[in-house]
């Protein structure tokens, strides 16, 4: 019995006609071992890991206040995470990471007055968290609610010690002073979405 | 006889056909599902790690568009990175040309750019656009505007009036890439500015990811 080159498929000799039928089965086996593999692979990278965390309950704060970090929870996961109660790239690669945050006056408007939200990509070291990278969204106020988004791409990078662990945060704040502003339930979103393993020469 | 399934095409023996022969329509077999799980496995690849680059520059320059270019830095942008943090498809040369990423696969890719800047001294009243200029947009392909420059991706963001020590700006957007096509600007990153009054910025960081997603054509 020989095997092709790289799959390593089993095949008889000219002479060797005695044992076909383990020949057969090594074969059946083999691709059967190799198919299943593709087809869970390829599933895995068309169904894309992806997470998606919002406020539960409305957040209302008054200018003096700045939200570093808004109080979300996992509503959607098509993969396992550590935490449910903020989030965090499950496996190293390229995230595509954004947030939408829409922030309404519970009483008046300060003409002119800021909104703004911002994404912190925070990791770790012997001495604490460090900032690893950071985007923000600022409006001003035009009568009504202010949506807020903005995304980025972040490579979590596993040879890097400061990636070891890693959390994102969701912050706000605003500058109307006429009255508190709210984030109604729902409408702090922070979602990552897997772009590719970063480590694999691909060509075609 | 020796009859072939369908749709790959797959050989096997029927009734009547020569023991003796199985090996050579046995290996027929082995070697056409070699060649087809070889050709899953490059689709497995390519879903797993598209191409992609993300660089990224932590020296800070000053960066100012009516000044002419300093010696090192060329403040009329684009922005030089100084690190590549993944390229798995040799889509950056910084030797070559640190300002740019070249896609070497056509295609839709989704690219991202972000700035980091210090204080600027005018304060409120600043407005800032990041651009991702590269590519070209399906709808501009023809022989007029090859020769131009589009660029997209525009993200403003005004300053805020109370204290600030940084501005992180964003921008998003997907571009088209065609290889057949003359090179006239791989993928950068620029910045325009609408309140001179703050001028030259310091740019503390900036970083740039473009990763493939779909084919050009359908």
């Amino acid at each position: 019995m020989d095997t092709t080159l790289r799959q390593k498929l089993p095949y008889p000799h000219e002479d060797d006609v005695g044992a076909l039928a383990l020949y057969m089965q090594e074969l059946a086996t083999r691709a059967d071992a190799r198919l299943h593999e593709l087809v869970q692979d390829i599933q895995a990278a068309v169904d894309v890991p992806t997470a998606v965390f919002e406020n539960l309950s409305d957040i209302q704060f008054p200018y003096t206040a700045t939200y570093d970090s808004l109080p979300v929870e996992v509503v959607f996961s098509n993969v396992e995470l550590q935490y449910t109660t903020f989030a965090q790239p499950p496996f190293p690669g390229l995230w595509h990471i954004g947030f939408w945050v829409s922030m309404t006056p519970v009483g008046t408007a300060t003409a002119g007055s800021f909104r703004r939200a911002d994404l912190t990509i925070w990791g770790v070291t012997s001495t604490g968290w460090i900032q690893l990278h950071k985007v923000e969204c600022v409006e001003y106020e035009g009568g009504g609610t202010e949506h807020l988004q903005a995304e980025t791409a972040f490579y979590v990078d596993p040879n890097d010690p400061t990636h070891q662990y890693i959390y994102i945060d969701i912050g706000a704040a605003h500058g109307n002073t006429g009255s508190q502003i709210q984030i109604p339930a729902g409408q702090a979103r922070l979602w990552l979405t897997y772009g590719g393993a970063g480590d694999l020469l691909s060509r075609r | 006889m020796v009859a072939y399934s369908q749709p790959h095409g797959l050989p096997y023996q029927t009734a009547g056909d020569k023991r003796r022969d199985a090996p050579k329509v046995w290996r027929q077999v082995a070697d056409m599902l070699e060649a087809r799980l070889n050709a899953a496995d490059d689709v497995r690849r390519r879903v797993q790690s598209p191409p992609m680059a993300v660089v990224r520059r932590t020296a800070p320059f000053v960066f100012d568009p009516f000044q002419p270019p300093s010696e090192t830095i060329d403040g009329d942008g684009p922005f030089p990175f100084d690190a590549v943090l993944i390229d798995t498809d040799g889509m950056v040369d910084l030797s070559a040309d640190a300002r740019v990423v070249t896609p070497r696969v056509s295609g839709w890719y989704m690219a991202t750019g972000y700035v980091k800047i210090a204080s600027p001294s005018a304060g409120a009243g600043d407005s800032f656009t990041l651009f991702i200029r590269g590519g070209f947009d399906g709808q501009y392909i023809d022989s007029q505007r090859m020769s131009q420059l589009y660029g997209y991706n525009n993200v403003i963001n005004q300053a805020n009036p109370s204290a600030r020590s940084t501005y992180y700006i964003t921008a998003t957007s997907m571009s088209f890439w065609d290889t057949s096509l003359p090179v006239i600007t791989a993928f950068q990153l620029d910045l325009g500015i609408v309140n001179t009054g703050s001028l030259p910025l310091t740019i503390t960081e900036c970083g740039m990811a473009v990763c493939w997603v779909a084919d050009p054509y359908w």
